[in-house]
């Protein structure tokens, strides 16, 4: 589904730990690095924290185990940490990333960015559906694409780089 | 030969201007090599600089694609450097060395094969870092192409290359300009250098280079030609009288009349201050010359317009022919001069030709000189005294001091003929200041041997006269010696005050303030003006030998009227050359108040005049 090559180049590209087999690697794992690059050009309402970057999951969701892959990797000096989402600490995520079929948060808390994983190109997908992520990864084309929603970034007090906004597919 | 000389002179100083032209250039081609160079060396840094900001830009904006492998976006990121007019390629690559975006810009000309080989228009690259938050990322790689450096060094040369040839063809202008000037200069100065200005005749340099030539030239064809020096008599009195100006005017009309006088092929030429030079060329007949001498003393003598004053320019010529007389330049002017020199001690206003005893008379003339000045320092000049007596009482009341010269191989030499040698040699300054010193110690001593002061009278020369510190001399003789002032009398000429009459006036004044008495010697022979008796503040007249000797059975109107007009200017008259007792009978009756001559005594030697004085003081005492 997903092209081998561009996802090679993009662990490379990431420093992450990358396999040169020509192997099937499983989509996740990109989905995953871009959720990774997403805290890269995010900027988060307390800008001088030094703390772990506290990402929630759910641990039965599919990306659980590439998010985890990445724990203690530094995010603009913060130490990627991976969390389960209905654990109690939940409240303080940075990142909350959701599956497909989840609900997002009834209200995000400022300063938490809201990844919705895997709407596979949805040509039906409305606006609505959306609402609650600051950014939708997408699958379109064998290509892993995202739309942002700037206004729910800024609902939650989140700025991201203009070079994010540039590569994504939609801006809302 | 002068024209191939002029020609090769020519040929020299157009290659020396195409050589200066050529240097110029060649300084000109240094200085366009250093600026191209410096030019390259410039665009080549801007083209480093434009590309190195170029790619930071690129791998500052490369970074999030790179991370996201976004090659679409990563492509029309590069796309939009298709505008940079030099960018010939962009690559990304990641951080493994693979390719992860690349641009070709087809727009940009590729450097052409002949200098794509050169290292200097190589294709440059700069290749940069993609960093993004400390985390290294891949590289960007740029290549720009040389040809913007080629062209701005093409237009840079271009325009160097205007810029020198117009400096060039200024250059080329201006120094023509001042060559050209130079070259005008140059013809003033050897104008100016061969011309007498006042008379614009050649000058003396010109003139001796034209008889030098005409003498190389008749000397091979056994030509003869002849030399004229044409001397002006009375030059001096003109330009001392009144005033330069109007002796250069003179000098311009006498020019002129020698021009009209001279025939068509003779030179003629101002080799001095009065003296002009006519080169008579071809002459036949060396009696040709003395004709064209005769008809120039001829033209001149008539009177010419000068200021407003009517001057009869007389000149005295001295003629030579060449081979005759002389076979050298030199030979051809000394001789010249030596007939020149009788022409003048003839009485001027003549034409001598050159004879061969003139040689002998000249050799003489330069031994006298030399013995003269030799016998001055040693002591061997002699004075003796010619006594004067008063014409009433017949009792001696003075003496005039006259020189002598007895030479040790030739005897007497006549003061007629060495006065003329030490004048000229300008020994007459020192000889009569010997003269007047031994006159004056002379009158002392006689006065204190005999008791009597007697007047002693002393001639002057005209050169004496001219020199500024005559009077200072006579003042300090005067002190050393003891001389009462008044007992001293100074013989003047008329013909010496006449040539400079304000600085005769002047020092007539300044001697007579001394107490010293002056008297004009040779009174009628010259002008006899009688507006200067009234003007020197002189005390007596002097009557000419001349006229005395013709008394009394004639020259008494003259020797009367000379007596009457003294007397009427309150002048005491001498006269001299008494030789007969009729002579002093008729001087006597007349009132003349001195005499002197051989009929009283002759001149005496220091000790004959102590003796003659204690004579004729014993019966009166």
């Amino acid at each position: 589904m997903v092209r081998v090559l561009p996802l090679l180049a993009l662990l490379s590209g990431l420093g992450l730990a990358v396999s040169t087999c020509r192997a099937q690697v499983d989509g996740v794992d990109l989905k995953a690095a871009y959720i990774f690059n997403f805290a890269m050009f995010t900027t988060w309402p307390d800008a001088g924290a030094r703390g772990p970057l506290v990402v929630c999951a759910q641990p039965d969701g599919p990306l659980w185990p590439s998010l985890q892959a990445l724990n203690g990797r530094p995010v603009n000096g913060r130490p990627w940490s991976v969390t389960d989402v209905a654990h109690p600490k939940a409240a303080h995520c940075d990142i909350v990333v959701l599956a497909r079929t989840a609900q997002p948060p009834a209200l995000p808390a400022a300063g938490m960015l809201v990844v919705r994983d895997g709407v596979v190109r949805d040509r039906d997908m409305r606006v609505g559906d959306m609402r609650g992520a600051a950014i939708t990864l997408v699958e379109d084309d064998e290509h892993i694409r995202f739309d942002i929603d700037t206004q729910e970034a800024a609902r939650c007090g989140l700025r991201f780089s203009s070079r994010l906004l540039r590569l994504a597919r939609n801006v809302l | 030969m002068k024209t191939a000389l002029r020609r090769r002179q020519g040929e020299l100083s157009r290659m020396l201007g195409l050589g200066q032209l050529l240097a110029a250039a060649a300084a000109l081609g240094v200085a366009c090599c250093i600026l191209l160079a410096y030019q390259f060396v410039a665009l080549r840094r801007n083209l480093t600089d434009d590309l190195t900001v170029q790619a930071a830009i690129i791998a500052d904006n490369i970074a999030a694609t790179l991370m996201f492998r976004d090659q679409d976006a990563a492509h029309e990121m590069l796309r939009s450097f298709r505008h940079s007019p030099f960018l010939a390629a962009a690559t990304v690559y990641d951080r493994h060395d693979v390719e992860f975006a690349a641009y070709r810009n087809g727009a940009v000309d590729a450097t052409p094969a002949l200098l794509h080989d050169l290292p200097l228009f190589a294709p440059l690259s700069v290749a940069r870092p993609v960093r993004y938050h400390g985390m290294a990322l891949g590289r960007v790689v740029l290549t720009a192409d040389t040809g913007g450096i080629r062209g701005g060094l093409l237009r840079y040369g271009a325009l160097l290359g205007l810029a020198s040839l117009g400096a060039l063809v200024t250059t080329s202008l201006l120094t023509r300009r001042s060559k050209a000037r130079m070259r005008h200069a140059e013809a003033q100065l050897k104008h100016l250098a061969y011309t007498d200005t006042v008379t614009d005749l050649p000058n003396r340099r010109c003139t001796y280079e034209a008889l030098e030539l005409e003498i190389a030239t008749y000397a091979r064809t056994d030509g003869r030609i002849g030399l004229l020096l044409v001397d002006l008599d009375n030059f001096k009195v003109v330009n001392d009288t009144a005033g330069h100006a109007a002796g250069d005017r003179l000098l311009q009309q006498v020019a002129s009349r020698l021009r009209a006088t001279a025939r068509p092929s003779d030179h003629i030429g101002r080799i001095g201050g009065d003296e002009f030079a006519v080169i008579v060329a071809p002459l036949d007949d060396p009696a040709e010359l003395e004709r064209v001498g005769q008809r120039i003393v001829a033209s001149l003598r008539q009177p010419l317009q000068v200021e407003g004053m009517e001057v009869m320019p007389t000149a005295s010529i001295g003629a030579c022919v060449f081979p005759d007389d002389a076979r050298t330049m030199s030979e051809l002017l000394s001789n010249a001069d030596a007939a020149l020199y009788r022409a003048k001690a003839n009485g001027r206003d003549n034409v001598v030709l050159f004879e061969r005893e003139m040689i002998l008379a000249t050799q003489r003339r330069a031994r006298l000189e030399r013995d003269l000045r030799r016998h001055l320092e040693a002591g061997l000049l002699e004075l003796c005294y010619q006594p004067q007596y008063a014409c009433g009482s017949r009792s001696m009341v003075g003496v005039e001091a006259l020189l002598r010269w007895p030479h040790p191989e030739q005897g007497y030499i006549s003061p007629a003929e060495f006065i003329p040698v030490a004048e000229e040699s300008g020994l007459i300054v020192e000889i009569g200041k010997w003269v007047l010193e031994r006159a004056c110690l002379d009158a002392v001593a006689l006065y204190r041997q005999t008791g009597t002061w007697l007047s002693m009278a002393v001639n002057v020369s005209a050169r004496q006269l001219r020199d500024k510190d005559f009077i200072g001399i006579v003042e300090r003789t005067l002190l050393a010696t003891g001389m009462p002032p008044e007992r001293l009398e100074l013989e003047l000429t008329e013909s010496m005050l006449m040539e400079d009459m304000d600085g005769a006036i002047d020092f007539m004044h300044k001697v007579r303030a001394l107490g010293v008495r002056l008297s004009i010697d040779d009174f009628g022979t010259g002008y006899s003006s009688l507006a200067y008796l009234q003007t020197f503040p002189i005390n007596h007249l002097k009557i000419d030998r001349s006229f005395v000797r013709l008394l009394p059975t004639s020259g008494t109107t003259i020797a009367g009227a000379v007596i009457a007009l003294a007397h009427g200017f309150n002048l005491t008259v001498v006269a001299e050359g008494v030789e007969e007792p009729e002579q002093f009978d008729w001087l006597r009756q007349a009132g003349c108040d001195y005499v002197q001559g051989y009929l009283f005594a002759r001149p005496l030697p220091l000790a004959a005049l102590r003796a003659r004085m204690l004579d004729e003081r014993a019966p009166v005492t």
